[in-house]
């Protein structure tokens, strides 16, 4: 070894010629992005990452391959390097298969970590779950009752026998500590006014909360909860679930006026003198009207109208017959609650298809059931009525025309073609709208909603903030609501600290081009289905419909989730690359390579959708493990790493060394313990030195909730797979393994043991392992 | 008891004493004697040399002139070369794909034909040009392939 | 009188085993036999016999069958020489001005016959250079200012000195023939042809460095070149050219072929020692370079077969005799394979320093059908796209480089107005992204992401940002890239985008496509007042997309219609226009 000096950016640094250029920069504590190089393994110049100049050479080289010499000129960065590095970023992106999070995290408006909370649920750790949850989430109870979970939609296992039952499980790990309480940050001394106590306005005190603010909500009706409360049937959403949750809420500092009107009472103009910032959610409370003749009748009420009146408490009557108009989840709540107040004949009226109705299926199964009938392809033309007083309704028979902006198929009248039916009342369900009037001083939208910033939720006034179904758009789902409480509350927080506002969501990689085929061969798992108390028993009263699942019903339903998030993803070293660079700027859709993930093996877990090619497992494999067990295939685009044949890892001669796993840049090959799911969630590392046997090798011990997940040793080259994956194993080691399986993960824990100092007898039964370990 | 195919291998594999380094003349021989590299035969090589299979495989995934399935009896060889695409050659395959009925690398039902696009034959001034089995076709029109195929069919008796 | 055959691959291909078979049946019996030569470039014109008459006079006869040179035959037998199947005069221009260093023997000698070779003064080089010893010749390669033939034209004593440096007990001389360019013969047309030519050059080359040992990687494609070079090998043995001692010498020399096994980057220097070492064919970052580590990791040097068939020549003849042809910085001779569009399409070898046009005009007698020449294409997947306009660059290292091509292995790829300038940039990076290791992130993914834009713009779905993204990739691929392969794999994009912009234009902004050569956006229709019924087009239709009555004008069904061709092919009336743009709403 001989020390040189050499100019990096123009600064003087002493380099070692037995290392690389790459090294020696990195050792000098400048950062050049690479994604090919590691310290134990040959150069490979794959990635083209850390392309430097070199004064006196025209090209750029790649400081990995570069020796130094002395004397030697090296620029880092330059306008063209960083082009050059750009776009090599956003090539890879373009053939990165990759979910840094899972699609239902993408799909949910609050962007809860599901994968995390479902694969802790599956592991038995329901606490564990709530407190994540929570930490995104202020009433998983009732939402868990009432979301249309958007998450479901996106969730993979769909492609399979059915969506993970994402919404139950999360009610679940709710109801298994109603009593959690969040612990807050230390009052900051600054005042918030929250005007509507609603899902947004629950939320965004309970984030503010968190945040150490002191919250005062103003609630007009005489309790918190908006349209939860007088929205949503309690036979869904029974009232005392909902007043838990809000204890909670008032267990955390926050102050709950009721009663107590804007417009009225109070003006945004006076809550700012007296608050540090004030947010607006009051919500849409005016129905939409029918729009066709006589829609003025006696007996033609608004929708929410007739739910708000029940909730409240108050006598309705609405008569024998009752017709509901609309398509949504308010039709089916009035039409369902018609049925419970004793209407004899309850009919939906939906001028499309059940196809196209936006309310849920086991919503209008349930409705179903409990006797409602639906008329589709009609709209109301003509309130029939005597005396000023319903009699019926004229209906115009509707055919489906061509597919809208929505994708919808839009319902084109049939000229001529009417029908009448009789009702006593007719329930308009086709919308809701903000009452405008109450509202003074900030700028509306064409719409009457308070028009507000996307990002940050600010109004036309400075401090003042709005969110939830008053704002922009108008009314949207109570999840949505939450969302926007939550992100309102970021934003109040920056606002009074300075700061900008962050996007909703940073950038992640979002696999495109997944295809299901890479499913195939999934072990079938039924989706497990809340259970109903009985149809006929249930139509008569308002209690609740929906039972918790059991917890043997939450792990079996929670081990089906597919963990479609990248495991890697607080590790990953080309996210953070990609976000530096903006490398998704630049899109290059075309072809990707789909390829199911490989989980035969009990440790690692290889996802070749997220391979970069950077070629370190196979050189890791060759040159560290000595095994060759993995290799590159095909030629080109097509290129590979996988076993001979394809064989699935745990079949491969893989000896368990753990080096690909620990190269890799990725999430490519990832490393697991025994336990049922691998949630990747935030980790804690430390120091720790192996203790099997006498070569003390030091590694990183990282665990997540105090558990380990993974061990990283200092230098690959010197363990033994005992040491990667036998304490992490051990101390995850799944009750429910069959003798099987444990012999299967003994045999891979003493895998790779050329460097263990001492003897290990191959026949030690895995129960002794285990005692030997621990 | 060894077989005819394991006693060739050996035949092959004794010829050389650097396996490693003649790697890809063992697997040429290899093919020409199986008409491609199969998993038997690779798993072979590596009982008997030591070399990873992984290697044998990238190593045969590697280069074009190595097939991992089998060919037909009469293995069309269309020439993509620079020439060959200036006269016309994307036609050729196109005939060659509609007559046989069968995509680039696949063979037909009754193991007769297998055809491929490849590299230049280096015949350019015949170009477009195709080469079946050891004979080289050039100056060749969509008529002229049609007639090809056509006389070696009528040749099998089809 | 000597009858000469050409019997290379492309002379076999074209027919030369019915002409030997024809000519030896009417010979037999008689004192006449037939020789059988490599191919002497005039491939335009395969089968060819060349007659030299007892007084030392050539006569060429060209596209020979059975049947014609049963005639011939016959003829010579009688005392004539016939007229029948001379080529003409204006075809024999094809040799004029052309000097032959490194073909001279291909068509003249027998490539399986040593004594051929040693009879047209092979072998005197080795000789002369065993006595010269390794500075010398080095110096003599230097004087003749002989740079690289593979492509990038380095220097050669250049390469020749590092190697001779490099102290170790084993080095190779590596004959690069995985002649690769799509669009390239004369690699094999030398070793089909003259075989020994190549030989004796690496052995030369051998002296200069302080090798015993020569490698020839030679393209699995080209059997009979194969087949030839080891007959050669074995003849050098009979004839004390290779072992021990040569010549008496202390030298000592022998060969050991290895054949590739299809891929392109394998004509990369680090990925053919790659291969040679048995495995897969990948690049490696420089330094360390191969005259440091090379084969089996000891010093190496690497020349391609044209490089190495120049060598006896210029130590038969000396370094300033080479130097004295060609142009300032690239001296001697260079051979071009001309292929497409171009009327006689061969081999040429000519002094440096000629323009294109000489070459494509001159020698070669222009277009087919005399159209007009659109651009000629030269360093295969690396080069570019000249257009007709800049025909007149002079062609040498520096001045074909500034065009935005390369000099290459010397393909040139004649275009006439027929050629879709974008759907060749899309031939080419096909041909690369088939032929990217798959090492390094440019190649790897930047020429598939390239293919795929150019895909669209040939499909018709382009869009006017498509035109500055592929410049921004090829750009960045050219400096990213980890080797020769993937540096140069963006110049055919490239040098169309640069002179042939419009064209990219028409597919994108009017979906037209000016060769109306892309399927996607042409259509065929009949001309009704050419068209007389005769419905050929219709029965050679293999999709049915053609109707009519016998006698009337028949028509195409575009939805139908596949744009194969066939029936432009079949009509005998030219009444089947092909339409693209606006003209074919």
């Amino acid at each position: 070894m001989s020390i040189v000096k050499i100019f990096i950016n123009g600064k003087e640094y002493s380099a070692d010629t037995t290392k690389t250029l790459l090294d020696n920069i990195l050792d000098n504590g400048i950062y050049l992005p690479h994604l090919c190089h590691n310290k134990e393994l040959e150069s490979y110049g794959g990635c083209g990452l850390c392309l430097v100049e070199v004064e006196g050479i025209r090209k750029p080289l790649r400081a990995c391959s570069t020796t130094v010499s002395d004397g030697m000129k090296v620029t880092t960065s330059t306008p063209e390097l960083e082009k050059s590095r750009k776009i090599s970023l956003s090539l890879i992106m373009s053939d990165h298969g990759g979910d840094c999070k899972a699609p239902c995290f993408m799909a949910c408006p609050t962007h809860q970590d599901v994968q995390g909370y479902v694969g802790l649920i599956a592991n038995g750790k329901e606490r564990e779950a709530l407190e994540l949850i929570k930490k995104d989430n202020p009433l998983p109870a009732s939402i868990g009752r009432v979301c249309p979970h958007p998450c479901e939609e996106k969730c993979r296992r769909k492609h399979l026998e059915g969506a993970v039952s994402i919404c139950a499980l999360k009610r679940f790990a709710a109801d298994s500590y109603m009593d959690y309480v969040p612990e807050c940050a230390e009052l900051n001394g600054k005042k918030i006014a929250v005007v509507g106590g609603g899902p947004a306005g629950l939320s965004c005190a309970y984030f503010l909360a968190l945040k150490g603010y002191k919250v005062k909500i103003f609630e007009a009706q005489s309790h918190c909860g908006g349209m939860l409360r007088y929205g949503i049937p309690a036979y869904r959403l029974p009232k005392n679930t909902l007043d838990e949750e809000i204890d909670v809420i008032k267990k955390m500092g926050v102050e709950i006026i009721c009663n107590t009107a804007l417009g009225k009472d109070f003006t945004v103009e006076s809550l700012q003198k007296e608050f540090d910032a004030v947010f607006l959610a009051t919500g849409a409370w005016r129905s939409t009207k029918l729009g066709c003749d006589g829609d003025s009748s006696d007996g033609v009420v608004g929708g929410i109208d007739m739910l708000y009146r029940v909730a409240n408490g108050e006598k309705v009557d609405l008569g024998k017959k009752v017709a509901v108009v609309g398509g949504g989840n308010t039709a089916i709540d009035a039409v369902r609650t018609a049925v419970r107040l004793g209407a004899e004949n309850v009919t939906l009226i939906y001028r499309r298809t059940e196809a196209e109705m936006p309310a849920e299926i086991e919503e209008i199964r349930d409705a179903k059931a409990e006797g409602v009938e639906f008329k589709f392809l009609v709209s109301p033309l003509e309130v029939v009525s005597e005396n000023g007083k319903v009699k019926g309704l004229k209906l115009q028979k509707m055919a489906l025309g061509e597919p809208d902006a929505s994708g919808r198929r839009s319902p084109v009248a049939i000229e001529g073609s009417t029908e009448i039916i009789d009702c006593d009342t007719i329930i308009s369900a086709i919308g809701q709208r903000v009452k405008a009037e109450d509202i003074d001083s900030v700028e509306l939208t064409k719409k009457s909603t308070i028009a507000v910033d996307e990002r940050t939720y600010q109004t036309s006034l400075k401090g003042v903030f709005a969110a939830g179904d008053v704002i922009n758009k108008g009314p949207d789902i109570a999840i949505k609501a939450i969302a926007g409480g939550k992100y309102a509350a970021r934003s109040i927080d920056c606002y009074l600290k300075g700061v900008e506002v962050p996007p909703e969501l940073p950038v992640y990689s979002v696999n495109k081009s997944f295809d299901a085929k890479v499913l195939e061969g999934t072990p079938e798992i039924k989706r497990c289905e809340v259970t109903l108390t009985d149809a006929l028993e249930r139509k008569t009263n308002f209690h609740e419909v929906a039972f918790t699942f059991t917890k043997e019903d939450a792990i079996k339903e929670a081990s089906r989730c597919l963990e479609c998030g990248c495991s890697a993803v607080y590790s990953c070293e080309l996210l953070p690359l990609m976000r530096d660079y903006d490398a998704l700027s630049l899109t290059l859709n075309g072809k990707s390579r789909q390829y199911p993930k490989d989980k035969s093996h009990p440790f690692i877990v290889r996802d070749n959708n997220k391979c970069i090619l950077c070629g370190q497992c196979v050189r890791a494999c060759c040159e560290i493990s000595g095994t060759e067990n993995l290799g590159l295939f095909g030629r080109g685009f097509g290129t590979i790493p996988m076993s001979a044949f394809d064989l699935p890892l745990g079949e491969s001669k893989c000896v368990s060394c753990g080096a690909c796993v620990n190269v890799c840049p990725t999430g490519a090959l990832v490393s697991i313990t025994p336990t049922v799911k691998n949630p990747p969630l935030p980790f804690e590392d430390e120091d720790y030195i192996c203790t099997f046997c006498d070569k003390n090798c030091r590694f990183t011990k990282r665990s997540i909730n105090g558990t380990i997940v993974k061990m990283i040793p200092e230098k690959i080259s010197e363990v033994c797979s005992l040491g990667v994956f036998g304490l992490p194993a051990i101390n995850n080691m799944n009750a429910y393994k069959t003798d099987e399986e444990k012999q299967k993960i003994k045999e891979c824990i003493l895998g790779s043991m050329k460097n263990y100092q001492g003897e290990i007898d191959k026949n030690i039964t895995f129960d002794e392992l285990s005692n030997k370990l621990c | 008891m060894a077989g005819k195919f394991e006693i060739k291998i050996d035949e092959i594999l004794n010829k050389y004493s650097a396996p490693d380094e003649s790697l890809i003349a063992i697997l040429q021989e290899v093919q020409a004697f199986c008409g491609y590299i199969s998993r038997d035969a690779v798993e072979y090589i590596t009982a008997k040399t030591g070399i990873p299979s992984s290697r044998i495989m990238g190593v045969a995934s590697f280069y074009a002139g190595f097939r991992l399935k089998p060919v037909g009896k009469y293995r069309i060889m269309v020439c993509m070369g620079t020439a060959c695409h200036v006269n016309g050659s994307e036609r050729i395959g196109d005939t060659v794909k509609r007559v046989l009925g069968i995509e680039a690398g696949d063979v037909t039902e009754d193991g007769l034909f297998s055809w491929e696009e490849v590299a230049c034959l280096g015949c350019c001034s015949i170009s477009p040009a195709m080469m079946i089995n050891d004979t080289v076709y050039g100056t060749l029109t969509q008529q002229k392939v049609i007639d090809i195929i056509e006389n070696i069919k009528r040749g099998e008796g089809k | 009188m000597r009858f000469l055959l050409g019997y290379g691959s492309c002379g076999i291909a074209s027919g030369a085993n019915d002409v030997l078979e024809g000519l030896n049946e009417a010979f037999s019996g008689t004192e006449y036999t037939v020789e059988k030569v490599g191919c002497n470039g005039l491939c335009f014109a395969e089968p060819i016999v060349e007659v030299i008459t007892d007084s030392g006079d050539s006569i060429l006869y060209g596209r020979l069958n059975k049947d014609s040179a049963v005639n011939f035959a016959e003829k010579i037998k009688k005392g004539e020489l016939p007229l029948e199947n001379r080529l003409s005069e204006d075809e024999l221009k094809f040799l004029n001005g052309q000097k032959r260093i490194v073909l001279s023997g291909c068509g003249k000698i027998d490539p399986e016959n040593i004594d051929s070779y040693i009879e047209n003064g092979g072998y005197k080089a080795l000789e002369k250079a065993i006595r010269m010893g390794s500075d010398k010749i080095i110096e003599e390669i230097k004087i003749s200012g002989l740079r690289g033939r593979g492509g990038a034209g380095f220097p050669t004593h250049f390469k020749w000195q590092a190697a001779k440096s490099a102290q170790s007990d084993e080095k190779y001389i590596v004959c690069n023939a995985d002649e690769g360019d799509p669009g390239a013969f004369m690699d094999r047309a030398v070793l089909e042809g003259d075989p020994h030519r190549v030989l004796e050059g690496m052995m030369i080359a051998g002296i200069a460095i302080g090798a015993e040992s020569g490698v020839i990687y030679v393209r699995a494609e080209y059997p009979l070149a194969v087949k030839r070079l080891k007959i050669a090998i074995s003849q050098m043995h009979e004839k004390g050219y290779l072992g021990k001692n040569i010549l008496g010498s202390n030298f000592n020399f022998d060969f050991h072929i290895m054949m590739g096994a299809g891929a392109f980057v394998c004509g990369e220097e680090t990925a053919l020692l790659a291969s040679l070492s048995g495995n897969r064919g990948m690049p490696v970052t420089k330094p360390p370079f191969p005259a440091q580590k090379g084969f089996r990791k000891k010093p190496t040097n690497i020349n391609n077969v044209e490089t190495f068939a120049n060598v006896s020549w210029i130590i038969d003849n000396g370094g300033e005799a080479f130097a004295s042809m060609g142009t300032e910085g690239s001296k001697g001779t260079k051979v071009f394979a001309l292929a497409g569009r171009v009327k006689r399409g061969g081999l040429v070898e000519v002094p440096m320093g000629l323009t294109i046009n000489d070459i494509v005009f001159g020698i070669c007698g222009g277009i087919k059908n005399d159209a007009k020449v659109k651009a000629v294409q030269m360093g295969g997947p690396s080069g570019g796209c000249i257009p007709a306009n800049m025909l007149d660059t002079v062609i040498d290292y520096e001045n074909i480089a500034k065009t935005g091509a390369i000099m290459g292995s010397g393909g040139m790829i004649v275009m006439d107005e027929k050629t879709c300038m974008v759907d060749m940039a899309k031939f080419f990076m096909d041909f690369t992204s088939k032929e990217s290791c798959g090492k390094c992130v440019p190649c790897r993914i930047g020429t598939t992401r390239m293919l795929e834009i150019l895909k669209r713009i040939t499909d018709g779905e382009g869009t006017c940002e498509d035109i500055d993204t592929l410049v921004e990739l090829g750009e960045s691929i050219k400096v990213g890239a980890l080797c020769g392969l993937g540096n140069s794999a963006p110049n055919p994009v490239l040098t169309t985008i640069r002179y042939f912009r419009n064209e990219y234009e028409e597919h994108i902004n009017n979906k037209c496509c000016p060769a109306k050569k892309c399927t996607a956006l042409i259509q065929y229709r009949i001309d009704e007042s050419m068209c007389r019924g005769c419905s050929l087009c219709s029965r050679r239709c293999p999709v049915d997309a053609i109707s009519g009555v016998v006698k009337s004008p028949y028509k195409i069904d575009s939805e139908k219609c596949v744009r194969c061709g066939q029936c432009i092919d079949s009509c005998k009336f030219n009444a089947i226009n092909v339409l693209s743009g606006e003209e074919s709403k």
